[in-house]
């Protein structure tokens, strides 16, 4: 079951890479989380690769003319997906700029299209505050499995800020399937008892103990002790 | 990149996946039914496809949007 789950949340990150229907892709599900993740990784670099002259262009253009006109034409031209691509190539200053001028929702989508190996300078240019707002937005259209490819590489004020606002479900669904694992202890070290509580509760009432457990294998002792007294409280 | 004969994709099932991707995918996926993976394969060159028009077809939309004065730059920058 547990890499069932993941293996599902793999096939869904792939179909988005490839902007097709992850019920395309459903009999990939039989192959194993990693050797999918490894396939993603190949898609997006093939995508990356085969156009690259183009994205190139394209970055150098954002880099050309004035950042609002940057964040317009991304935007308005581009749209996430080819945004994101395109982000990759471009210097981690003039992102700041053209991020902060664009609006919650189109970052919210550039950000689950982001391939963290080649845009995690992307990622570190959106302030903590409004990743938080992006996070949020994300945690409203459910897209857990996306966010768990990014935000193992946010920033630590970036990750405090996102952890801040999502949701119980959020944290157990995105915490199970983080792409980064070995952060999941400082990221649990940094909730509340109360919102740890509502994680913990959220398991047992929607028998989600599996997602709560896969957590729980990558905390250290002091952590696991405080699921665990939660747990049986 | 040349398409693999049909004689040899019945001897390597991953060989159409390796053309489409340029590299060779996870042995892994070998357990796949042969519709599965030239599904997945399809999937690929249409991403593939896809991009290349959506990426055309902003150049466009960029160089309407753009205001005059910035039109000549960014038609340089964008088609070389």
């Amino acid at each position: 079951m547990s890499a069932a789950l993941h293996s599902s949340a793999e096939v869904e990150k792939l179909a988005r890479c490839l902007a097709t229907d992850p019920e395309r892709l459903a009999a990939l599900e039989a192959c194993p989380p990693r050797a999918l993740r490894k396939l993603r990784h190949q898609v997006g670099d093939h995508l990356l690769d085969a156009d690259r002259r183009a994205f190139a262009r394209a970055a150098a253009a954002a880099s050309s003319v004035p950042a609002a006109l940057a964040a317009k034409l991304a935007e308005k031209a581009l749209g996430p997906l080819l945004t994101a691509r395109v982000a990759s190539l471009v210097d981690e200053d003039r992102i700041m700029g053209i991020v902060k001028r664009l609006p919650d929702v189109f970052l919210a989508e550039v950000a689950v299209e982001l391939d963290p190996r080649h845009a995690r300078h992307v990622l570190l240019s959106i302030p903590p505050d409004r990743m938080a707002d992006i996070a949020a937005e994300l945690d409203r259209r459910g897209e857990h499995v996306a966010m768990s490819g990014f935000v193992a590489y946010l920033t630590p004020d970036a990750l405090t800020a996102v952890v801040s606002v999502l949701s119980a479900d959020a944290l157990l669904r995105v915490g199970y399937l983080l792409e980064a694992p070995e952060r999941l202890d400082g990221i649990v070290a940094g909730l509340s008892d109360e919102s740890l509580t509502e994680v913990v509760e959220l398991a047992a009432a929607e028998d989600r103990q599996e997602e709560l457990a896969g957590i729980c294998s990558h905390l250290k002792a002091r952590q696991r002790r405080r699921v665990e007294a939660v747990a049986i409280a | 990149m040349k398409r693999q004969s049909a004689p040899a994709r019945l001897q390597d099932p991953l060989a159409g996946l390796t053309e489409a991707l340029g590299s060779r995918p996870p042995k892994a996926l070998a357990v796949l039914p042969r519709e599965a993976l030239e599904d997945l394969e399809l999937a690929v060159r249409d991403a593939r496809a896809r991009q290349a028009s959506e990426l055309d077809s902003s150049v466009e939309t960029s160089l309407r949007l753009a205001p005059r004065p910035l039109k000549p730059l960014l038609r340089k920058v964008l088609t070389g």
